[in-house]
């Protein structure tokens, strides 16, 4: 009989319970296909060797933030994007850029910002774009 | 010119970096991270998502017999050489805010 019951996954000796085992498979449901099974196989190792108190902690846990595991793995570039908005000081922001007014190598002014590295050569002759062009 | 991109350092990514960092060339699965940053279980993956995005970090899986080890293999991370002097950088850069509390700082520095 306990056997059998470890063999259903009972908590007995490190084995995860049925319903952590079941709870951490559904967590990986909603994320993105190509990371499912992944991320199934790993919180399903981590079960191994827990309590079964630690096992229901980790099982809530896991099930309770997978939806920013989602957001992470599905969108980083728009995160990473973001943050190199939020990187800009506030007068980049708001298009209030410190320029520099610089000479390009073919005579032509164009200006870069100090702050950002934005460059601009709009109403100049020859701007930073057009280096080696004829 | 290409910016280095860079997650966001939350408190909960400082904890896993600077958990990660106690011993760079050690690898840990991720409830072994959760421990050594004092966070519950759920929070570290996301963060180990994103540092792994960037390539901050590098995984794999346990080399093991399944069988031998009554247990399914781990997934290990570690940090790479690129990202374990961006994290120091990023870290320094996050603790030289006002205000830093004292088990933010950098490993080694003193009060």
């Amino acid at each position: 009989m306990t056997a059998w019951l470890g063999s259903r996954g009972t908590g007995q000796a490190g084995r995860p319970t049925w319903w952590a085992a079941w709870a951490v498979r559904s967590a990986s449901l909603p994320l993105p296909s190509e990371h499912r099974w992944r991320y199934r196989q790993e919180f399903l190792a981590e079960l191994y060797g827990m309590t079964t108190s630690q096992q229901l902690h980790h099982a809530t846990g896991v099930l309770s933030r997978v939806w920013t595991l989602r957001v992470a793995l599905a969108e980083p570039a728009r995160l990473m994007a973001k943050e190199d908005a939020m990187a800009k000081s506030w007068r980049c922001r708001v298009r209030l850029h410190r320029w520099q007014r610089l000479r390009n190598p073919e005579g032509g002014w164009y200006r870069e910002c100090l702050e950002c590295g934005k460059q601009d050569d709009t109403g100049s002759r020859g701007g930073p774009n057009t280096f080696g062009s004829p | 010119m290409e910016q280095q991109r860079t997650p966001r350092m939350t408190i909960p990514t400082q904890l896993v970096l600077r958990a990660l960092l106690a011993d760079p060339t050690q690898e840990l699965y991720g409830v072994e991270i959760g421990a050594a940053a004092g966070l519950p279980s759920g929070t570290v993956h996301p963060i180990l998502a994103r540092l792994e995005t960037v390539g901050w970090l590098t995984s794999r899986w346990e080399e093991i017999d399944p069988r031998a080890e009554g247990r399914p293999a781990r997934r290990y991370y570690r940090l790479t050489p690129d990202g374990m002097e961006l994290a120091r950088t990023a870290l320094a850069r996050a603790y030289s805010t006002s205000g830093r509390p004292a088990w933010l700082r950098p490993l080694g520095e003193e009060p």
